[in-house]
């Protein structure tokens, strides 16, 4: 058991033949990872509870981050491409557990924005939605 | 047009699994070595080389990078900073010098 430091993850993104690493993030989060299901109750059903099962299917859900933006940045480039060229691109998110773990996810949709306040750097804000789902150790 | 890696930090594109040159680690995770050349399309080819990841390694790769030589001493110095982790605050020390390669954090108790 063990507590991970954040300070060293590396998200990485592909670009052409590579996985290179994104430079100056400074948060990320994932969510919506979500099993499917539905409501299962019948007029049957014992009990006054609904029941509901699987589908069988599973949401992948979105990756998130923000990085202090640098417009002339050929990473940061590579992922406000996708605006105009909307493609698929694989990712790696490695931690720092003594393994460590990489887990991998792939894109289908990106969605950007970028921030500006008078006593901070600009920052990039970047909304990745999974298709099929992330690998988790 | 064919780049030629400069880095031994980058893991391999789906495309790319079955390439000769491709190295499999411990875990499983499949790196390129450091001088691996390879084929890519312009656009991801110069975007590697303007990210410090690769060089052009032929005629064609080097009519795509104009200029790529250009500020390439802060490029690189910028990626070196990037694969340490150097808080984005802390650049300036780093290219003045003012800090080591050490893990200040690595006294931490956690």
């Amino acid at each position: 058991m063990a507590k991970v430091k954040v300070k060293g993850t590396v998200i990485k993104q592909t670009i052409s033949s590579v996985l290179t690493a994104v430079a100056q993030i400074i948060d990320f989060s994932h969510d919506g990872a979500q099993t499917e299901d539905y409501d299962s109750t019948t007029i049957d059903t014992s009990g006054a509870g609904k029941t509901y099962s699987q589908t069988g299917y599973s949401e992948g859900g979105n990756f998130n981050f923000t990085a202090f933006y640098d417009p002339a940045l050929a990473g940061h480039k590579a992922i406000t491409a996708f605006i105009a060229t909307p493609a698929d691109c694989v990712w790696n998110v490695t931690t720092t557990d003594t393994a460590p773990t990489t887990n991998v996810f792939t894109s289908c949709s990106v969605g950007i924005g970028f921030t500006g306040a008078m006593n901070d750097g600009l920052k990039l804000d970047v909304k990745l939605k999974i298709t099929g789902l992330m690998t988790y150790p | 047009m064919k780049i030629k890696l400069i880095r031994s930090d980058l893991n391999v594109a789906a495309a790319y699994v079955d390439d000769p040159q491709v190295i499999t680690d411990e875990r499983g995770l499949l790196w390129w070595p450091l001088g691996a050349v390879m084929e890519v399309d312009k656009v991801g080819g110069k975007l590697l080389v303007e990210n410090g990841d690769a060089e052009p390694a032929d005629a064609e790769a080097e009519e795509v990078c104009k200029n790529w030589k250009v500020g390439r001493e802060a490029v690189l110095v910028s990626r070196e900073m990037l694969a340490q982790c150097i808080d984005p605050s802390d650049r300036q020390k780093y290219r003045d010098g003012e800090m080591d390669n050490e893990d200040e954090d690595s006294d931490d108790d956690m």
